[in-house]
């Protein structure tokens, strides 16, 4: 088993006087080192191209897959996410979801089309999760867990650093979890439960950077959603809720 | 199904675990079993008569298992049946020359080891699997993780789709007992090589058995994979498909290729695949050699077999060829990475040069004639080469380097140039590729390196195409 989260880059958030208005530094490793707000841009994707297709398996087409906002009250937005991509066997030849969460829409883009766009902001496939950013794409995304946080008591001061999509090292080898996907930012964002054969969302909430910068808190629900923000729906189905947290520079 | 294998992600729990006394509590121990797989009742077990092996079962509650009986000592069926079969496995695995798992019976203050050191497997109503090896107990030899444990396994396999209960404990038992094998050189090892030889090893002990070739279509629809990268989720068929991969070093190789990589990760020789390349040096060749050989064996399968290959050949899936553009000169390109393959057919019979430009270190290809769609392995030659005829071109990863590699592959009509003067008078020195064409038979295709010097330099690291079985 390969345990290599530490080895996993981070990009710091360090904030300003103005909670509104975090900047962005940039660190590998445990050795922070920041940088000015004025850096933030977006990332020239990945430099393991091979490594990332086989990881990804892109797929050349459009997901039709429903998402739904099921409610939109105070500056939440509640969606319901069918990242099911045709069920575990035929995930494979189905794309992943696509999402801005500026809308709350689905994004059309192919899989190798998302690979070079910075119109989305998270990716979704089965229990896999990615931002737009480091080796996922283009864009200026990340997140981080915020363990134990209740949703509704984060504020962008709890956003002291984020994670950017780094799944591998120099030599393109991939950052895997226990059961062999890419380590990604909302990695671990769930438990598996053997005797149920379920995962569970842990407790906490996803700081979030969009492709663009905006900052977000995010709680996952369930992986087994319906479109009216039920629980007893097919694997696969998210329902999360989100709201806007501040805006960061370009 | 089989297996849908929660293994990789509760062996990563036992791991993280192992260090601790009774790490791993069973189904016999209460609320906190393993798994959540608690027994309601009380447990039963049977050992059997060899020694080696103690079955559990509860007659009540949700893990019940069936509790007919044709024997005269009323032991349920399924129970003697799974004993039965641990013991093949035990003395099957020992024969081929393996080391056998490590025993439980020495945890010195841990009531949970089963009450002595047989190996102890419960039975178990599965959910979403039908098999599942827990580790407990580690200890690190070097860099090696050494690790008893015990297995669960379905209650009623005949209720999981398997034709019996027979059938179902050969599959299920066999191959979990090679999971605590592999536990007793290295519980680290890839999983892809974990499960792969562990499906390669109950075809040893059964071969009548299909679950192997059940799971090959999953590796075969995705050659272009690293073989050391498999898909993500531990229930990937390409992890059982990757069975192949031990069929081929058994086949071309021997058997104590296998056996010998295992004794490698034992040592902490590994990753898998370095450990190989060691074992395949220590033999005369090399991984690089070998994965080229297997790339162009798995162009041979279903359809496509001919004479050489794998002995079971027609049996197997087929790999993906896409077709390589016609015209008088023809080029194809793109991005690979590790020990992964490629197939184009080029369906234009005209005489043509195939030559493949990239880091040679990381990539290599082959060209083998198709004749009656038939791949003929015994002509296959490595880029550059002249070809004339329908035939199939094997890119090869020989690195398991995951840094992007490029490739552009071009087929070209080729420059017959004036032959060379004599020197010394030897009239061979000037043929030209018709005329060295080892198998010119118009019916045939005519294959023949281009430059002949680089042929030779090569051909000694060249597939070797073999009938050995």
């Amino acid at each position: 088993m390969r345990s290599l989260l530490a080895l996993l880059p981070l990009v710091l958030l360090a904030c300003s006087g103005d909670d509104n208005q975090p900047s962005a530094a940039a660190d590998a490793g445990s050795d922070a080192e920041e940088t000015s707000a004025d850096t933030f841009e977006a990332g020239p994707g990945t430099s393991c191209t091979s490594a990332r297709d086989t990881a990804v398996a892109p797929v050349d087409k459009v997901s039709t897959s429903v998402v739904k906002i099921i409610s939109d009250e105070a500056g939440v937005k509640t969606l319901f996410i069918d990242a099911t991509a045709g069920g575990s066997s035929s995930a494979k030849s189905n794309p992943w979801v696509y999402l801005k969460l500026s809308t709350g829409t689905r994004v059309d883009l192919t899989d190798k089309q998302a690979f070079d766009s910075p119109d989305w902001d998270l990716a979704f496939k089965r229990p896999v999760i990615h931002t737009n950013s480091g080796d996922a794409g283009p864009g200026g995304g990340g997140a981080r867990f915020l363990a134990g946080k209740a949703f509704d008591a984060v504020t962008v001061a709890d956003v002291t650093s984020l994670k950017v999509e780094t799944w591998f090292d120099a030599e393109c080898q991939p950052f895997l979890d226990a059961i062999g996907s890419i380590k990604t930012t909302f990695d671990s964002w769930y438990t598996y439960e053997a005797s149920t054969s379920k995962v569970m969302p842990k407790a906490g909430t996803f700081a979030v950077r969009g492709a663009t910068g905006d900052l977000y808190k995010l709680e996952i629900q369930t992986y087994y959603g319906t479109d009216t923000g039920g629980t007893t729906g097919a694997s696969g189905n998210y329902v999360i809720k989100y709201a806007y947290l501040g805006k960061l520079p370009k | 199904m089989k297996r849908l294998a929660i293994f990789a992600l509760v062996s990563a729990w036992a791991q993280a675990a192992s260090a601790e006394e009774c790490s791993q509590n069973r189904p016999t121990d209460g609320a906190t079993a393993y798994g959540g797989y608690v027994y309601e009742g009380a447990a039963k077990s049977w050992a059997t008569p060899e020694g080696n092996a103690r079955v559990w079962w509860v007659e009540t509650g949700a893990h019940a298992a069936p509790t007919f009986s044709s024997r005269t000592d009323g032991v349920p069926d399924v129970v003697a049946i799974v004993g039965e079969v641990l013991e093949q496995a035990v003395a099957g695995y020992q024969k081929l020359g393996f080391e056998p798992a490590l025993r439980d019976g020495d945890y010195p203050s841990c009531a949970s080891n089963g009450g002595d050191g047989r190996y102890d497997v419960y039975l178990v109503a599965f959910k979403g699997a039908d098999g599942v090896t827990a580790n407990e107990r580690c200890t690190t030899v070097g860099t090696a993780q050494r690790c008893p444990g015990f297995m669960l396994v379905d209650r009623n396999f005949k209720a999981r789709g398997y034709d019996s209960q027979r059938e179902g404990a050969e599959t299920v038992v066999a191959h979990e007992y090679f999971h605590m094998v592999q536990n007793a050189y290295d519980v680290g090892m890839d999983r892809w090589w974990a499960e792969g030889t562990a499906q390669w090893a109950v075809k040893q002990l059964y071969p009548a058995n299909g679950d192997l070739e059940r799971f090959l279509p999953s590796f075969f629809a995705e050659s272009g994979r690293p073989i050391d990268t498999p898909p993500a989720g531990v229930t990937s068929g390409f992890l059982y498909g990757a069975a192949i991969w031990p069929v081929f070093l058994h086949q071309h190789r021997g058997k104590e290729t296998v056996t010998s990589v295992m004794a490698a990760l034992g040592a902490g020789k590994g990753p898998v695949l370095a450990a190989t390349d060691g074992v395949l040096v220590g033999a005369g060749t090399s991984l690089a050699d070998e994965f080229a050989a297997f790339a162009t064996w798995n162009a041979a399968t279903g359809s496509r077999a001919s004479s050489g290959g794998y002995a079971d050949a027609a049996k197997y899936p087929m790999v993906n060829v896409e077709e390589f553009p016609d015209g008088e000169t023809a080029e194809l390109s793109g991005i690979t990475a590790g020990f992964a393959s490629r197939y184009y057919r080029l369906a234009d019979p005209s005489p043509r040069t195939i030559t493949l430009t990239t880091d040679d270190t990381r990539l290599g290809g082959v060209a083998v004639p198709l004749e009656d769609g038939k791949v003929a392995l015994s002509k296959a030659v490595p880029l550059p080469a002249s070809v004339q005829g329908e035939a199939i071109v094997v890119l090869a990863g020989r690195s398991s380097k995951k840094t992007d590699v490029r490739w552009a592959l071009r087929a070209s009509v080729p420059v017959v140039e004036p032959p060379p003067q004599a020197t010394g008078g030897d009239d061979d020195g000037g043929c030209t590729f018709t005329e060295r064409a080892p198998h010119g038979a118009a019916a045939s295709a005519a294959f023949v390196g281009v430059a002949l010097l680089s042929a030779l330099v090569r051909r000694a690291r060249a597939p070797r195409p073999s009938r050995r079985r």
